[in-house]
């Protein structure tokens, strides 16, 4: 747990947390705990079902897939965004992807279950944290697609 | 190609008639990645007059396989030389870029509106890369990087399939050391090795602080990510007049005579090919071509 104001200031950044309520920061800040990654941790592995959900502070992380063997890396996040959204939604099952730290982290960590049980408890609260999820999700379905599209291969292009 | 004759070279773009193609000697061609090489032609000195404005493109003509518009990707403050960095897409940008130092290609040209250079005297700039679009940008670089003092900030943002197929990778860790002056790039996917970001271009707009409505925008890429880099900007409260765009369709003529490149009420090769998103915002996302 870390104090009120300590939360606030140091989720100024977290554009995740922009709808919330001072009572919503409040409970958050009441199950969240600061945590440091060193350069090439892992904070979960792809399948492992760590059950955290964290809003990072600083430096970045590489979400990766394991294909043919090797690891290919599909986003970075950084400063202000989050990671570990499946543990709000599911007890079961593993990460879809392997988190790992490109530039030393500093990050808030919170307990999936417990985040899951407030919501739970006080439907409000759990409200807005599933629309702010919601919109983490639907940013990162975009991002997807996009990479998808291969938009780069440039298909619209004449092929002179 | 073999040339017994002198051949008659291009003499600049004042003294050319548009629709006749023009001898030009291939003076360098340096491998950019696996797909993409720049050529380098050779012109007479001008005596200062420059021989392209930045954001203009030339007819290229590959003997017996066929003509593509190809943007001058070079500096243009250097006398003498004209720069086209191109991507092997199909049998005339394959062969361009198969041809050897001492060949002749045919050129017309310089056609088009420029980067707006001008307008962006005094401002910040920004400018927005996809893939092979970071070649009609670098240009813009090389002339605010040589008149430095008459811009802003210079923000690059410019993102690429794959570490391997990043453009120009010496300059841009070059230019990410000018004044007053930062570079970002992102890969769709990288291997283990590479540091640098993960992800689609328009999201490193969370990762530079400008001011929108002292901001000129300068985009370039596959029409894909100019749609969605607008709304990016869009969301940041950039005005869409002072967001410029590089647009591309299948050109034939360069002059407006044919029809093949019309975009709406403009022709892409005598209007364009940049524009302002203002001019551009009912037709993009139209993919009719005539």
């Amino acid at each position: 747990m870390i104090g009120i104001e300590q939360f606030i200031q140091y989720t100024k950044g977290q554009s995740i947390l922009e709808g919330f309520e001072p009572q919503d920061l409040e409970r958050l800040a009441a199950l969240a705990k600061e945590v440091h990654f060193k350069r090439d941790q892992i904070v979960f592995r792809e399948g492992e079902n760590h059950g955290r959900f964290y809003l990072i502070l600083d430096g970045s992380v590489v979400l990766e897939i394991t294909a043919g063997g090797h690891p290919m890396s599909l986003q970075t996040l950084n400063g202000g965004e989050a990671m570990g959204w499946s543990s709000l939604v599911q007890s079961e099952g593993g990460a879809h992807f392997q988190a790992r730290v490109i530039s030393p982290v500093r990050a808030l960590s919170f307990d999936g279950p417990s985040l899951r049980s407030t919501c739970e408890s006080d439907p409000a609260f759990g409200y807005r944290m599933m629309k702010a999820l919601l919109a983490l999700v639907t940013e990162r379905l975009d991002a997807s697609r996009m990479q998808l599209v291969d938009m780069y291969s440039n298909p619209g292009a004449a092929r002179a | 190609m073999t040339v017994t004759a002198e051949p008659e070279v291009v003499a600049g773009a004042a003294q050319m008639d548009p629709l006749r193609p023009y001898l030009a000697r291939i003076a360098s061609v340096t491998r950019e990645t696996s797909d993409t090489s720049t050529i380098s032609i050779e012109l007479p000195a001008t005596g200062g007059t420059p021989h392209f404005v930045p954001g203009q493109f030339s007819m290229l003509y590959a003997y017996g396989v066929g003509e593509v518009p190809i943007s001058i990707s070079g500096d243009p403050g250097v006398e003498g030389r004209l720069d086209y960095t191109i991507r092997s897409v199909g049998a005339v940008t394959t062969a361009l870029i198969n041809r050897k130092v001492g060949d002749y290609i045919a050129m017309r040209g310089p056609f088009g509106t420029s980067w707006p250079m001008e307008a962006a005297a005094g401002e910040d700039v920004l400018l927005v890369a996809g893939g092979i679009g970071l070649a009609p940008l670098r240009p813009v670089i090389y002339y605010i990087l040589r008149n430095r003092s008459e811009y802003g900030r210079l923000v690059i943002l410019y993102g690429a399939r794959s570490p391997k197929e990043l453009l120009f990778r010496k300059e841009l860790s070059a230019w990410g050391k000018a004044p007053n002056t930062q570079v970002l790039t992102t890969v769709d996917y990288g291997e283990p090795s590479w540091r640098g970001y993960v992800g689609v271009v328009t999201k490193l707009f969370n990762f530079v602080s400008l001011r929108p409505e002292r901001t000129i925008t300068m985009m370039c890429g596959p029409e894909i990510m100019m749609r969605f880099g607008i709304r990016g900007l869009q969301g940041r409260k950039f005005p869409d007049d002072r967001i410029y765009l590089s647009m591309e369709r299948n050109m034939k003529c360069a002059v407006g005579f044919c029809g093949h490149c019309q975009m709406g009420p403009y022709f892409i090769c005598k209007d364009g090919p940049v524009f302002t998103y203002g001019q551009m915002r009912h037709w993009m996302g139209d993919l009719r071509e005539l």
